[in-house]
């Protein structure tokens, strides 16, 4: 597609290619058999350490392919209904990054994981420096990438340890996991390499000082990818990697959930000061995933099955905050949250929607995240009352960030908006956001086709 | 013997062609058949199909990993020739000499490809440097070539003096020159031996540029023509390693010297990171940044002669194929500009999209990301080095140096696209864009199948 420079915008191929493996997706997985969801080939073989091209769609992975194939539909037909001004080269980029991410939610060797992770970042380099908004972003454009690669490259050293000190028969998970270092010292410094370049993926408190500027730089495309799938992919690390590969050095755990949780309550505060929309947001997207990492070493089925629930659902919902934004951005000039007022009267179906994903990221029932949330704060008390009641302030705090933001925005006087705006635009983007919206309310009320997927 | 002696012989040809040929293209052309002769020459070598059958003592000696080596290199050679077939020109009138030159140099390389005695180890060095001195002052005009050469010629003299040194030593202590016997040494003149061996690294280290014995680099490479910079940075290097892990190859590691062998270079290797990296960071002409940015690579380059077995052979060669290819890109872009600095990349992108996408390949293989071959290059090199758990520590420097470099490489990559203004280079002709794209495309293969060299170089196909 980056051939393509200077035609006429190919939005719809896009659309095709995510609805495509989408398709394939749910075929392979509806079919059974766990044969299908799995593929191997010796990739290649270095020092007497084999290496594999080998791929696994069960369980989680599976349900991370789901939501990035999704997503990735959504944005595209999105993108296509609302014509936006951008060249072939964006749509060609975004697509890399979707390869990358489907790598990445796929491998079972390390090398592959390893080599998918940093697929995922060039391309987003470019993006955000060729589209990006603002008079800074080469500035953010390279401290997000050389952050981000600063992580990566710690964990590539422990790779290194692992597979050429260690010697295990492969780079495959399985093979990987039955070696240990010498010492339990050797052991925590290994997990510490790998955890410091997951938490800056996500992020997590003190590492996320990346992250509200560039969703603010990024082009409004980009941000839903990098919020709704790459936080995701370290998330999905930890728990595929991380957990999978030292699951009994537990000091660290405990050190690093204070960490996050305190990032939760931390994030959670300053969203509720903040005026810019994005960053409000960008911050409510910090401390949720600190709730989920947090949940995810409280070692109990039930957290973590919440946990991986969550990350599904949180994908969908800030999918569609950011979509109601992009609308609005677009539509009304929004900027920050003393912009524009008094939506609700103007243009009902966005406010309503916008509504609708608000109350979702506060986790009320009827909504997607309640249920996850609820598993995850259960199993957390069970595990630590303590953290239990300081995640449960963060929620609390989620709801007057929430609130606060929708009220100013949808309600109120009319401020800053003109009515012949709000017919402009289509019925297109509406409805993409519209069947979002219906799918985190059904997931809401029904969500065991997500248990079921994972227990495949 | 037969790349040694076609290669000797292409150049003289080449030498007094220069009387008949006065066409550059065609002096062009005429060497890269030759090096392609020579290419087909070190295959017949290897099937055991020599031109001379004596083993003059068992001085020299075919090995599969140095003729393979040797004909790597040729063949990034021919790369390198066609890419910069219209630069020779611009440098001055004697095009014929300086192909003659280079064809000399690797007249050493081969030389250096197959030794087995440290005599003709240290003729091949010098067959393969004194050509460079030469070449580095082709551009008479010009008051920093003839620095260069001088500057280049004094400190490789010295360094010679070293090597020299280090082989005498050598030769007290064992009684031999042969490389496969000199394990065997007598113990009272154990220092000697040692201090023998550490003369020869330090030369060797000279020759490929490491630290603490760079100083030459940045003078030389920012005062030689751009093209010939290219062909030092890359091949030349390369040659030096290969002789490098070739001699180190009979160093006796399995002794309580061993730990003093990887301390040694430990330190070489992070001086040579730290030197390389902060020096290029500060840099305004990209031509200096990159003869730092050579520094800085070979500081990785060292990692595989911690463990010298046929996974570090492979990585060696693999490596150096990886950043010569991306290293003759991105010189033959910096020799488009008189005056190269960071500036006058901006807007390349749209000016010249076929350019600026192989500069930026190039860019992100020698940073080592992952797609391009650089990427795997790094991870063999310190993959080498981790087969020892105290290095865990080096190879996590190294590779934070490694995020170091991504902020210099990336620097020209946001000058190229994302700062506005107009760009008026022009665009280049057919055949260089078409090797160009080969290049990415060599770049990005490698960096897709990793495995395609060792293949080749267990089982060759011919």
């Amino acid at each position: 597609m980056l051939l393509m420079q200077g035609q006429k915008p190919q939005r719809w191929l896009g659309a095709f290619v995510g609805g495509a493996l989408l398709a394939l997706y749910l075929f392979i997985t509806c079919k059974g058999g766990n044969n299908e969801l799995t593929f191997q080939t010796q990739w290649f073989n270095f020092n007497s350490v084999k290496t594999y091209f080998a791929l696994n769609a069960q369980g989680l992975g599976g349900l991370m392919i789901l939501l990035t194939n999704l997503t990735y539909l959504a944005l595209f037909v999105y993108l296509s209904t609302t014509k936006q001004k951008y060249s072939n080269t964006f749509y060609g980029l975004l697509l890399i990054t979707l390869a990358g991410l489907n790598g990445v939610f796929l491998a079972e060797d390390l090398i592959l994981f390893y080599f998918f992770w940093e697929v995922v970042l060039i391309p987003v380099y470019f993006l955000i420096g060729l589209f990006g908004i603002g008079k800074d972003k080469i500035r953010a454009n390279m401290t997000f990438f050389l952050y981000t690669i600063l992580g990566s490259m710690f964990m590539l050293g422990g790779i290194i340890y692992i597979g050429f000190f260690l010697q295990p028969a492969s780079f495959l998970l399985t093979d990987v996991v039955q070696v240990t270092g010498p010492h339990y010292s050797t052991n925590t410094a290994l997990a510490l390499l790998f955890l410091i370049a997951f938490v800056i993926k996500i992020p997590i408190f003190p590492f996320h000082t990346w992250q509200p500027t560039i969703y603010k730089t990024s082009p409004t495309p980009l941000t839903v990818v990098l919020s709704a799938l790459m936080a995701k992919m370290g998330l999905f690390a930890v728990v595929t990697w991380y957990l999978g590969m030292f699951p009994t050095i537990s000091e660290l755990f405990k050190y690093i959930t204070y960490l996050a949780i305190f990032g939760l309550v931390y994030a959670s505060l300053i969203a509720l000061s903040a005026k810019n929309v994005k960053k409000i947001i960008a911050y409510s997207s910090i401390a949720h995933l600190a709730l989920i990492f947090v949940s995810l070493f409280s070692e109990l089925a039930n957290g973590v099955a919440g946990a991986y629930f969550q990350m599904f659902s949180h994908g969908l919902v800030v999918l569609g905050l950011w979509l109601c934004v992009d609308i609005m951005e677009r539509k009304y000039d929004l900027t920050d949250i003393k912009s524009i007022g008094g939506l609700a009267k103007v243009d009902p179906t966005l406010s309503i929607l916008f509504m609708i994903f608000g109350l979702a990221n506060v986790a009320l029932p009827l909504t997607s995240s309640f249920i996850g949330e609820f598993m995850m704060l259960s199993a957390l008390f069970t595990h630590n009352p303590v953290l239990c009641v300081v995640a449960c302030l963060g929620v609390i705090l989620s709801a007057v960030y929430t609130l606060r933001l929708s009220s100013a925005l949808l309600f109120g006087e009319v401020k800053n908006i003109k009515q012949k705006d709000a017919q402009k635009g289509g019925f297109g983007p509406i409805a993409v956001i519209s069947v979002i919206a219906i799918i985190v309310i059904i997931l809401g009320v029904y969500p065991t086709p997500i248990f079921n997927l994972l227990a495949h | 013997m037969n790349t040694i002696i076609l290669s000797a012989l292409s150049g003289i040809i080449l030498m007094f062609s220069g009387f008949y040929i006065k066409n550059n293209r065609a002096l062009n052309i005429l060497s890269v058949v030759l090096f392609f002769g020579m290419i087909v020459g070190g295959i017949f070598e290897l099937k055991g199909c020599s031109m001379f059958a004596g083993k003059f003592d068992n001085m020299i000696g075919q090995s599969l990993y140095g003729v393979s080596f040797f004909i790597a290199l040729a063949g990034l050679a021919i790369f390198y020739l066609l890419l910069n077939k219209d630069l020779f020109g611009k440098v001055g009138k004697h095009v014929a000499e300086y192909y003659a030159l280079i064809f000399f140099s690797f007249t050493g390389i081969a030389v250096l490809a197959q030794f087995h005695n440290l005599v003709i180890m240290f003729l091949g060095i010098e067959l393969m440097s004194i050509p460079m001195y030469i070449i580095a002052g082709t551009n008479k005009e010009s008051l920093r070539s003839t620095e260069a050469s001088v500057k280049y010629f004094l400190m490789g003299a010295f360094s010679t003096g070293i090597l020299m040194l280090g082989v005498t030593f050598l030769y007290g202590a064992t009684g031999t020159f042969m490389v496969d016997q000199l394990v065997n040494y007598n113990k009272d003149f154990e220092t000697i031996y040692y201090a023998g061996w550490c003369l020869i690294i330090f030369a060797f280290c000279f020759k490929v540029s490491a630290a603490p014995f760079h100083a030459w680099t940045p003078d030389v490479y920012d005062g030689t023509p751009t093209v010939f910079t290219s062909f030092m940075s890359t091949i030349i290097k390369g040659g030096s390693f290969l002789g490098f892990i070739l001699v180190l190859k009979s160093f006796p590691t399995n002794v309580e010297y061993a730990e003093y062998y990887r301390l040694l270079f430990a330190s070489i290797i992070i001086l040579t990171l730290f030197i390389g990296n902060f020096g290029a960071v500060s840099q305004k002409s990209v031509k200096r940044l990159m003869a730092y940015s050579s520094i800085a690579q070979a500081g990785f380059m060292l990692f595989v002669l911690f463990n010298i077995n046929s996974a570090s052979k492979e990585a060696l060669m693999f490596y150096t194929i990886a950043y010569s290819v991306a290293n003759f890109i991105i010189f033959y872009a910096i020799d488009q500009f008189k005056n190269p600095k960071f500036e006058s990349f901006i807007g390349l992108g749209k000016a010249n999209p076929v350019l600026a996408a192989a500069m930026t390949i190039s860019l992100i293989s020698l940073a080592g990301i992952p797609l391009t071959g650089g990427f795997f290059a790094k991870f063999m090199a310190l993959s080498i080095g981790g087969t020892n758990d105290k290095n865990l520590f080096l190879i996590v420097i190294a590779l934070v140096m490694a995020v170091l470099s991504m902020y210099y490489y990336f620097k020209i990559i946001n000058y190229m696209y994302f700062k506005k203004g107009k760009n008026k280079l022009k665009t280049q002709d057919g055949l260089t864009n078409f090797l160009l794209i080969i290049g990415m495309v060599i770049l990005i293969v490698m960096g897709i199948f990793p495995g395609i060299l060792s293949s080749f170089l267990q089982t060759p196909m011919w």
